[in-house]
């Protein structure tokens, strides 16, 4: 009989792994039906983005002003409830839909300029390396997930060998795997063998992982075994997410559409719980308005798109987004017309227990963060808190329920703050 | 009892390191001076508060105390003994390395400790440590060279070294006398294996990893970064006729692609030294590059003449070649911005060649909204940190322009960034021209480039990316596999220098290493568990090369397509792309099984019957066992003879395709066997009750060459399996061709 989660379970709970697993050890599965959500989709814009092109807006007085942080008016800032925004093509009607479901953090401080530390600092919460993104950690706190928990479509997707990451670059394939005892994948007949003496096989096969892992005594070896063992326990799942996928993918040439499309396939088929997304090109140190914002524009339309796929998929209530980048553009334009790297950036994030409508963080003319109140985060005349990345992910991991247990636990953050709502 | 300003003795750190013990390697009680600074003092304190300043990079240069980096293969020692000897400098009766992190004694810094912290609390401990050091007896223990840990025999390492360095198995020749030999036979086998030419491919695929530069082959435009004004037969291939136009315009795209990692290759092939891949004065062409750069005297390609693809070193006339740091793939791959000003670059070379990633520097807060420094990047402590070091390479590459093109500044090198240097050094005038020349000199020189070879050797074989500096926020193990791995490090770098950077030799050493080895922890010494054992997923390419090896045929859909592990499950198994994807995948997620599942049925049905076409002398699989052999009678009688046959050719599956070495009356055997036997006798079964019949099914038959795909001889064919027995033995192939031993190495 092939091995399913339950019996995973059973025997990993028996050998003692679920108490005892050391950090590297993967969590034992339990039996469940697809994963149910929530869901998990993070944003992110490769290279440092520019907010003051998008949700923390500063504009110039007239053609006059010297050095201005941008080239844009600020009569022409566009203004929808509590947000404000650069005006640009989309970003009105991206506010109008979203008006009461967006929460826009202006004013973090990603205290960093250097491209790899804001990056993993925006998506794991500490500038530490080996932090795992927060997808990913997601994903590894769930005793029950399925076997392609994580999927990760490149930008910052460290797990630390909590979880398998999946790269879905190429779908097509994925019906063919899906039934990998078919000699011909359209064909239930074609298998190597009859069913009965498949299972045989199937048995054989476990029995001989399970005695390799009970001899093994390098803790690598034992855990990647155990890996190897988890993995093999979803082929039902692939056939799902192959029934799941659409006939054809997007083929725009905004790339986080596509990555969207997939990874909400995913989740609808129950196979998946969290998604990283990830589209370059916002390190504009040259020509930096023209480069810059039709990417921002990519960015939003993405978000936009997920949504309409997530509610074809009937999990929108459920999907959880969130957007941010390395750390922002300076305030000022450099002599090739474009902009150097700046600590001071945003972040964007929608979803259940998100309250959104809302812009919390505020910065002043010059992007620099206005200080704010520790328990309602209000601005403050003088003095005051800036929010980091690890205060974000202290709130967005109270969201995910994983605060405090493990294995969010061994890789600590920062101060919980009303962030949410 | 110290005295205001008398500096410790040199001895007295020396003393530090140089105690001896007997508490064992376990015993939490005794940490001495040594570990104390290894394990809390430099991760807690130094690398986080002092680092950014007090290095030979940093602001704090001119001051008594400057740190080596990690990279520096002494640098335990080093820093001990460095921040021991300020130590003993007082003032007011207390030590200057208390007063100085609270702000006293004008400290340039200012204050970067409050009195009340931890780290301030280790650093306490450690000045007292130095008045009454702490003395154990188990320094020594970690330095041995299994570190505790059970090695694989010297036949399985070779066969693991030449499947994963060659994607061939040993001959019998060169196991047979690794069997006699052991382990200085296995050496000598080891340099055999790199005179292999599939070792240069292999070679250059793992240097890729680093590298990335084949993002340029095939359609990826090579020939597109090189400028036709400076190379004006640059598309010399558009005159050689429609019959071979697209041949050799294919070869000269990927001879210029390859031209950083031939020359890797060249240098290692030819016991060239390391340091070539940096100073060499040439670069590696074969006929199809060097007519696209016009290299004097070489004649015109024939694509049928195998010997046209062959790379050989050429110089280019009027280039100022610097090794691989000059060829376009590497400019390009390395690219640079107007504002960028060659930092990226700068940043790559120092960590691919000199082990050091200057971005952790800065790992640490730091609020360019208060700057009000002038010219930051040259005079913010928090912009400094990274630029002191990163610029001054950057302005070595002042000449390469974004597009990888020899294009000086008319206007010189930017005035308002660090001066091109490297270190302390200036670059000096005369050198401009040739700064990446000297910029190599340089670095050749240093001692964190042969650390760097033998890391980058450690990563390429083991897939094992070496372990960095400690952080605060480390466990014990992993800094006592820290310092474990940098004693092992140091060791073959040292040795490395002394023969002439022959990087085979750091490749020997990684081959018979315990990190390539370990298989079992027999009495670990602290940390060595952390990175022992065979627990590396083959990449795509490790296990297509595998599968062919084990085999002899490809993992394809037909004989004329690519093979699957190549093509259309190269990204979906956790390959790369050497382009938007650079890392590899190093577990399995349920789609990378699935691949695994679906390789091991079609490979099994593949291999088997066309195993059993061959001559018993020429068979892979099946040399022991014919499918007339069943082990029982239509009666039920036993054949003891067959049953023998069969159990020895499984004893043979399970040593070709696993490297098992097992007994015949082993236990594991026996399970082969029964599921052998099981699927045999219900197959029996099966075909008495009519649920199937004779014949294969087709994609389980041998009807073509699997390499050509042309008809076989009717006598070759196997399509039939009136016994059931061609199906057992697939079931039993699949069964092994998905065994974490076939999968992993």
């Amino acid at each position: 009989m092939k091995m399913d989660r339950r019996d995973f379970l059973k025997w990993t709970a028996a050998a003692g792994m679920v108490a005892t697993a050391p950090r590297w050890m993967p969590t034992a599965r339990a039996a469940t039906e697809a994963w149910q959500g929530p869901y998990w989709l993070t944003i992110h814009a490769a290279g440092g983005w520019d907010p003051t092109l998008l949700c923390d807006p500063k504009g110039r007085a007239n053609e006059n002003t010297p050095d201005p942080v941008n080239h844009y008016f600020t009569d022409d800032i566009v203004e929808v409830g509590p947000f404000r925004a650069a005006p640009v093509s989309g970003h009105r009607t991206f506010l109008e839909r979203f008006r009461d479901d967006l929460l826009v953090i202006n004013g973090i401080d990603a205290q960093t300029n250097s491209h790899e530390t804001g990056t993993r600092y925006t998506w794991s919460g500490s500038m530490d390396p080996g932090y795992p993104a927060l997808p990913a950690l997601v994903a590894a706190a769930e005793p029950a997930r399925p076997s392609l928990a994580y999927v990760s479509h490149g930008g910052y997707d460290i797990t630390d060998g909590l979880v398998a990451p999946t790269r879905l670059p190429d779908t097509s394939a994925i019906l063919q795997i899906a039934y990998p005892e078919r000699l011909d994948e359209d064909e239930p007949d074609s298998t190597l063998l009859p069913e009965s003496m498949l299972a045989r096989l199937r048995s054989a096969r476990d029995a001989r992982l399970q005695r390799q892992i009970d001899a093994a005594t390098l803790p690598r070896v034992k855990r990647a075994m155990s890996v190897l063992q988890q993995a093999r326990t979803g082929d039902n799942e692939l056939a799902a997410l192959a029934e799941s996928l659409p006939a054809t993918l997007d083929g725009s040439n905004n790339p986080l559409r596509r990555q969207a499309q997939v990874s909400i396939a995913c989740f609808k088929a129950g196979v998946s719980m969290s998604a990283s997304l990830s589209m370059g090109g916002f390190d504009t140190h040259g020509n930096h308005d023209d480069s810059h914002t039709p990417n921002l524009q990519r960015i939003v339309e993405a978000v936009t798109y997920a949504m309409d796929e997530a509610e074809r998929a009937g999990i929108a209530d459920k999907l959880i987004i969130v957007v941010g980048s390395d750390f922002a553009r300076t305030p000022w334009y450099n002599d090739t017309n474009g902009k150097d790297h700046w600590s001071i950036t945003s972040m964007m994030m929608m979803g259940p227990g998100i309250r959104g409508g809302r812009v919390i963080g505020a910065t002043d003319e010059r992007q620099v963060p206005v200080g704010l109140d520790a328990g309602t985060l209000r601005t403050v005349s003088s003095g005051g808190i800036r929010i980091t990345p690890a205060d974000v992910h202290a709130s967005l991991r109270q969201l995910a329920g994983i605060d405090g247990k493990d294995p969010a636990s061994r890789y600590p953050v920062g101060s919980l703050l009303p962030i949410l709502g | 009892m110290r005295t205001s300003s008398v500096p410790v003795p040199t001895s007295l750190a020396l003393v530090l390191l140089a105690s001896a013990c007997g508490v064992g390697p376990n015993d939490a009680v005794c940490i001495d001076n040594a570990a104390f600074f290894r394990d809390k003092v430099y991760p807690e304190v130094v690398q986080p508060t002092c680092m950014a300043c007090h290095t030979a990079d940093g602001l704090a240069r001119d001051s008594d105390l400057v740190f080596v980096t990690t990279a520096r293969p002494d640098h335990e020692a080093a820093n001990l003994e460095v921040l021991a000897e300020v130590a003993g400098l007082e003032r007011e009766g207390q030590s200057i390395v208390l007063r100085k992190p609270l702000g006293m004694d004008q400290h340039g810094g200012g204050p970067v400790l409050a009195e009340d912290s931890e780290a301030y609390a280790l650093l306490t401990e450690f000045v007292s440590r130095l008045d009454a050091p702490v003395v154990c007896d188990d320094v020594g223990k970690v330095t041995s060279a299994d570190a505790g840990l059970k090695l694989m025999s010297p036949v399985s390492t070779l066969r693991k070294a030449a499947l994963l360095a060659t994607g061939h198995l040993p001959s019998a020749d060169q196991t047979a006398r690794v069997r006699t030999g052991g382990e200085a036979a296995l050496v000598t086998a080891v340099w055999e294996l790199m005179d292999d030419p599939a070792f240069s491919d292999v070679f250059m695929e793992r240097l890729n990893d680093v590298l990335h530069t084949d993002r340029y082959l095939r359609d990826n435009d090579a020939i597109g970064i090189v400028d036709d004004d400076d190379f004006p037969s640059l598309y010399w291939y558009e005159d050689a006729g429609d019959g071979d136009y697209s041949k050799a315009r294919e070869r000269t795209n990927d001879a210029i692609a390859r031209e950083p990692l031939e020359l890797a290759a060249w240098v290692m092939r030819n016991d060239r030294p390391w340091t070539e891949v940096l100073t060499a004065d040439y670069t590696m062409v074969n006929a199809y590059s060097a007519q696209a750069y016009g290299i004097q005297g070489t004649d015109w390609p024939s694509p049928a003449d195998p010997a046209s693809l062959d790379f050989y070193p050429a110089r280019i006339e009027g280039f100022p070649h610097a090794g691989m740091l000059t060829t376009p793939a590497f400019l390009n791959r390395y690219p640079t911005t107007p504002t960028n000003r060659n930092r990226h670059r700068a940043w790559f070379f120092y960590k691919t060649f000199l082990a050091t990633d200057i971005l952790t520097f800065a790992d640490r807060p730091i609020d360019p909204t208060v700057s009000s420094a002038h010219n930051p990047t040259a005079n913010d402590p928090q912009c400094t940190v990274c630029h002191a070091t990163m610029d001054p390479v950057a302005g070595a590459f002042q000449n390469w322009d974004e597009e990888g093109r020899n294009r000086p500044r008319e206007e010189g090198w930017y005035a308002e960034m660090v001066p091109p240097g490297f270190g302390e050094s200036m670059l000096p005038s005369p050198e401009r021209t040739h700064a990446l020349s000297w910029l190599a000199q340089q670095a050749v020189s240093d001692p964190r480039f042969p650390t760097a070879a033998v890391r980058l050797m450690l990563e390429a074989y083991t897939g094992l990316a070496p372990l960095t500096t400690a952080t605060a926020g480390d466990d014990a193990e992993k800094k006592a596999a820290l310092s474990l791995q940098d004693k092992w490090v140091e060791e073959v770098a040292t040795e490395l220098v002394a023969r002439d950077h022959d990087i085979k030799y750091a490749i020997e050493r990684v081959l018979t290493s315990r990190y390539f080895r370990a298989i079992e922890d027999v009495s670990a010494a602290d940390g060595a568990l952390l990175q022992a054992g065979t627990a590396h997923l083959l990449t795509p390419e490790e296990l297509d090369r595998k599968i062919t090896a084990i085999t002899g045929m490809p993992w394809r859909s037909s004989a004329s397509s690519r093979d699957l592990l190549l093509d259309r499950y190269l990204m979906l198994y956790g390959g790369i792309d050497s382009f938007s994807v650079l890392d590899r995948l190093r577990d399995p997620n349920g789609i990378m099984a699935a691949i695994q599942l679906r390789m091991a049925t079609e490979m099994a049905c593949e291999a088997i019957p066309h195993d059993l076409v061959l001559d018993n002398a020429q068979r892979r699989l099946m040399p022991y066992a014919e499918t007339s052999y069943e082990p029982f009678t239509d009666d039920g009688f036993e054949v003891p003879e067959a049953e023998a046959a069969i159990r020895r050719n499984l004893q043979y599956l399970h040593l070709r395709m696993l490297g098992e070495d097992l007994e015949l009356d082993s236990p594991e055997l026996d399970a082969t066997y029964q599921l052998w036997l099981d699927t045999w006798r219900a197959g029996k079964d099966a075909m008495v009750a009519g649920e199937v019949d004779d014949d294969l099914m087709g994609a389980c038959t041998a009807q073509n060459d699997p390499w050509t795909g042309d008809s076989l001889p009717s006598d070759h064919r196997v399509t039939r399996d009136p016994r059931f027995t061609v199906r057992a033995w697939v079931t039993v192939f699949a069964y092994l061709a998905a065994d974490w031993r076939f999968l992993y190495e």
